[in-house]
């Protein structure tokens, strides 16, 4: 499958649709504040997909809800760093100016799709809602272009359809349906965050499908989220690997893949259940990730790391430095001297 | 612009699996039905129990509901009158038979038919329990989303405290006490009697303003209770974040998003108190010299009136029996899920 | 995405820990009130200053303060001391409705439950429809059968009752029915008497404690209306309904209305207190000791 980007090619002068700089969010869980992702910095241009992989726990969920605002409603606080929408600073706005604007440059879509969507009311009622509240239309109006919402996200009999209550949708429907709900005012920005995990492998592809249909047709940016390295590898066209709150590499993604540089992300490959990879056993990363609280000292991932050496790897703060080119980034003292197994994966 | 070959997106292959179903109509029928059926048997057993006790209590049946001081033709005319000659089956069979072609009996005291009475009584009391149950609703809304909305720790406190305390107040002493302010010393609203819509809207609540409260006490707290704590785990839920990303204020999602799934639970705690409801209308109507229900059971239990009696639990028991099916129905509204 | 639900489970957590430490105190207030009321129902005639009856004609409606530390009531009799011996009403009464209910309801309820059965299904759809009647009606039906008085509506009462313990022995009876160390006593050859009275009674006393201190609440407040009617406590007992009953018709004395109903609410508020403490300690006991 060609990337929505592949279709259109980069432009240079292109905004980028996301730019995070060296953000950093703490919680406050009753005591000390915690921080729970440290010096986070990426972007995201309009019609591409930007991966975010790494395990539970990682981060990545925090890295999304602080792009679209959504962190200090769960507890968070942004501590330092910018991010900016399409050109728009909106690092310290308002909550009340969030709510204003955020249908219309940020989306997102979850991952348990029918728990996501508010049982008491149809669907179409949902979709419509945004419509009237932001773009101010009328209920005739509202209820029409969330009709026509649903046909674009391939439900078939959508009139009829959109007097449902989610019940009466299987998982892959309502996921179409909040990609619905989501894109109806016009997002450039959208965040994925698992949105095929709750979903049959036959229903995945049906969605990932239309995401980029509606990507190309559309030309938004999208962040994805997912632990499962397949998917990002069939959909994303610049991965970004995190773990324990940091970003430990990042770049475009066949090279990420065929040619690790952290030893993280090789292990994320070797623990992917592949078809046809040149490996025969599966192999797996040993321990678990620490806790925002209980971050090791020097590399967060050196106590896990086969290739961990005493002083150089355990004190003192590593720093994300580029790789050659600038296009990728790698948070690993060693990167140069490794030769690390990557995919391909499938 | 043209597309790739994955143009042909495929719809979703389970579409075809889940068959809305669109017969909310014919739920609702068949609720009725099922319910008017058991109706009919809790009337018969009510009845019969009403029956069984007046037989199965120790001594002269005729005697004891005379009371001590009675003289001997008081007692041979209630013997006549309730017919306790005959045996038990018989005289049930013949009441029920009556009560189906819509006699209840007549009272000993005034000569007056049951249906008569009811009939007369029911608009009062009838307008306290909807007056009840509103206030109750609009109380228990306010408090449970003001306590959501805000969570601040020191209206939590206070929301928690008083309902606590309105658990445990008897509702019969609360009318007292508002008699005492709001109508004696206050003069604010008359402190007794029942005034029909008819003599005008404003009337009409002023006369039934103070009963309310009074009636609303444990049920309001209840659903308070009820409310704080369901909006609390319904405002966990996915689809609150979802609402939040569409950029809802904090009032739309809680009131209209939270609200209506909060709102189950308060329906069953409503059709449990609703029956103390209509058990409190006993006290609060004497309180306030309401012509209603409860009043006339108890004059009618003081006069040992027993067929008003029996026919006033019938009554009684037949309004549960609606307000049950009110509330069943109600789900329906609120949970889409058991709409099948 | 753990870290995420991590920092928004912490939040009501914390809340829920603080909040636990706060009822010590009021429970130890209520226990303290019900320990009060029992006292007084106890030692009525000693604490009293004067008979619950003795009238001072010449003294009616006399505001509180002086000889009579609540005033006294229509006919001169000392507000304090109908008080102190309507607690003696009012305890017994409730343990009058409690008994009558418990004994009934769990007898009938804990056979239902381990017998099973026709018996069971037909007694529990029996059980289930008298629950769905308002309680106080029938009552105020079974005291014009059985005629006015204390005793008569207490009977009326405790019935009324039953089906609230016949429900929760029912239920916990049928629970530890299921346990296999009662096959194991069977094939032992224990007789039912003797499984029932060792093992399945002391299994369930916990919801019935429970349900005890629920009941005995509602039958104090039942009492307390029901004299309030005149259907109970018949004049001139001294219980806190009636005197309810009679200061209805002088709304201008607040002495007479305030101190019987705030007496009774601050012990219904008491026993519920209590009520909910077991209730939390039965569920935890529950959680530790089950499987």
């Amino acid at each position: 499958m060609t990337s929505a980007m592949e279709q259109h090619g980069r432009v240079a002068s292109d905004v980028p649709v996301l730019e995070v700089s060296d953000l950093s969010v703490s919680f406050a869980s009753g005591g000390e504040p915690v921080r729970v992702i440290d010096s986070v910095s990426f972007d995201v241009y309009p019609g591409e997909t930007v991966g975010l992989v790494g395990e539970s726990g990682s981060g990545k969920s925090v890295t999304c809800m602080s792009a679209t605002g959504l962190i200090r409603h769960v507890g968070g606080r942004i501590d330092a760093g910018r991010i900016m929408i399409d050109g728009e600073d909106v690092t310290r706005i308002p909550s009340s100016r969030w709510r204003q604007i955020r249908p219309k440059i940020a989306a997102t879509i979850f991952q348990q799709p029918i728990r996501s969507l508010n049982p008491a009311f149809t669907v179409g009622d949902q979709i419509a809602e945004s419509l009237r509240v932001h773009d101010k239309l009328s209920r005739k109006e509202a209820w029409a272009e969330a009709v026509r919402l649903l046909d674009s996200v391939k439900i078939s009999h959508a009139a009829l359809r959109a007097r449902d209550y989610p019940h009466m949708m299987s998982g892959g429907m309502c996921q179409r349906v909040m990609i619905a709900m989501a894109l109806a005012c016009r997002p450039q920005l959208l965040v994925a965050d698992e949105p095929t995990t709750a979903l049959d492998v036959t229903v995945q592809k049906g969605i990932l499908e239309l995401l980029n249909d509606l990507q190309a047709e559309l030309g938004f940016g999208v962040l994805y989220v997912s632990h499962d390295l397949e998917v990002v590898r069939e959909v994303c066209d610049r991965v970004i690997v995190m773990y324990a709150g940091q970003i430990v590499e990042y770049g475009e993604q066949s090279d990420l893949f065929e040619f690790p540089k952290h030893p993280y992300t090789a292990g994320l490959i070797a623990s992917t259940p592949s078809m046809d990879s040149q490996r025969h056993e599966l192999g797996f990363i040993p321990g678990t990730v620490p806790s925002a609280s209980d971050f090791p000292s020097g590399c967060r991932f050196h106590p896990r790391c086969t290739f961990a050496r005493e002083s150089m790897c355990t004190e003192g703060t590593i720093d994300l430095t580029s790789f050659n080119s600038s296009e990728r980034d790698v948070r690993c003292v060693r990167a140069g001297e490794l030769k690390l197994h990557g995919g391909p994966i499938s | 612009m043209t597309h790739t070959a994955s143009a042909v997106t495929t719809r979703d292959p389970e579409e075809r699996a889940v068959a809305p179903s669109r017969s909310s109509a014919s739920w609702a029928a068949r609720r009725i039905g099922s319910r008017l059926v058991s109706t009919l048997a809790t009337v018969v057993g009510a009845s019969f129990a009403v029956f069984a006790l007046v037989d199965l209590a120790p001594g002269d049946v005729a005697s004891r509901i005379a009371g001590d001081d009675a003289s001997p033709e008081t007692i041979e005319r209630i013997r006549l009158a309730l017919g306790l000659d005959e045996p038990f089956l018989e005289r049930y069979l013949s009441w029920l038979l009556n009560a189906l072609q819509g006699d209840l009996g007549t009272s000993i005291v005034t000569g007056q038919e049951a249906t008569e009475m009811i009939a007369h009584a029911i608009p009062a009391t009838a307008s306290l329990i909807v007056l009840t149950a509103i206030l109750s609703l609009i109380l228990s809304m306010v408090a449970g989303l003001l306590s959501a909305i805000w969570s601040d720790a020191a209206l939590d406190r206070i929301v928690v405290t008083s309902t606590s305390i309105g658990l445990a107040i008897p509702n019969f002493w609360l009318g007292l006490v508002l008699v005492s302010i709001f109508a004696v010393q206050l003069r604010m609203f008359p402190a007794v009697g029942y005034a029909p819509m008819s003599h005008g809207f404003g009337t009409w609540l002023s006369h039934l303003i103070l009963p309310s409260v009074a009636l609303s006490g444990v049920l309001a707290a209840e659903l308070t209770r009820q409310l704080r704590g369901s909006l609390r785990d319904t405002l966990r839920e996915p689809y609150i974040q979802t609402a939040r990303m569409k950029g809802l204020s904090n009032t739309r999602i809680v009131g209209k998003h939270a609200l209506k799934n909060a709102a189950i639970p308060m329906v069953t705690v409503f059709g449990v108190r609703i029956t103390q409801l209509l058990g409190g209308t006993v006290v609060v109507e004497r309180v306030f010299s309401i012509d209603g229900l409860g009043n006339l059971i108890v004059t009618a239990v003081q006069n040992r009136d027993m067929e008003v009696v029996v026919a006033v639990v019938i009554v009684f028991t037949l309004m549960v029996v609606v307000a049950n099916t009110l509330v069943d129905l109600s789900y329906g509204y609120f949970n889409p899920r058991v709409r099948r | 995405m753990s870290s995420t639900n991590q920092a928004v489970k912490s939040g009501p957590r914390v809340k829920a820990a603080r909040r636990k430490s706060r009822p010590r105190l009021l429970t130890m207030l209520a226990a303290a009130y019900v320990g009060l009321i029992v006292v007084a129902a106890i030692f009525a005639p000693y604490l009293a200053p004067y008979g619950p009856n003795d009238q001072d004609i010449f003294n009616t409606f006399a505001s509180p303060g002086g000889a009579h530390l609540l005033g006294t009531d229509e006919v001169g009799r000392d507000v304090l001391s109908r008080l102190i011996f309507g607690a003696r009403i009012s305890l017994i009464a409730g343990l009058q409705g409690v008994l009558i209910a418990g004994v009934f309801g769990i007898g009938f309820g804990v056979v239902a439950g381990y017998v099973g059965g026709k018996f069971d299904s037909v007694s529990n759809t029996i059980n289930d429809n008298i629950m769905s009647l308002p309680g106080l009606i029938l009552a105020i039906a079974f005291v014009a059968v059985l005629g006015p008085g204390i005793t008569n509506a207490m009977i009326a009462i405790g019935i009324v009752f039953i089906p609230r313990f016949f429900r929760v022995s029912r239920a916990a009876t049928m629970s530890v029915r299921e346990l296999t160390f009662i096959e194991g006593l069977r094939a032992l050859g224990c007789t039912h008497t003797r499984i029932l009275g060792r093992h399945v009674i002391p299994n369930i006393l916990g919801p019935l404690i429970v349900e005890f201190t629920v009941v005995l609440s509602a039958s104090v407040l039942a009492e307390a209306s029901l004299s309030f009617l005149g259907l109970a406590a018949q004049p001139p007992t001294a219980s806190w309904g009636a005197m309810l009953n009679t200061a209805q018709f002088h709304p201008s004395f607040e002495h007479l209305i305030y101190p019987p109903g705030i007496v009774l609410a601050l012990f219904i508020l008491s026993l519920t207190l209590l009520g909910d403490v077991f209730a939390d300690r039965a569920a935890i006991g529950r959680r530790g000791g089950a499987s």
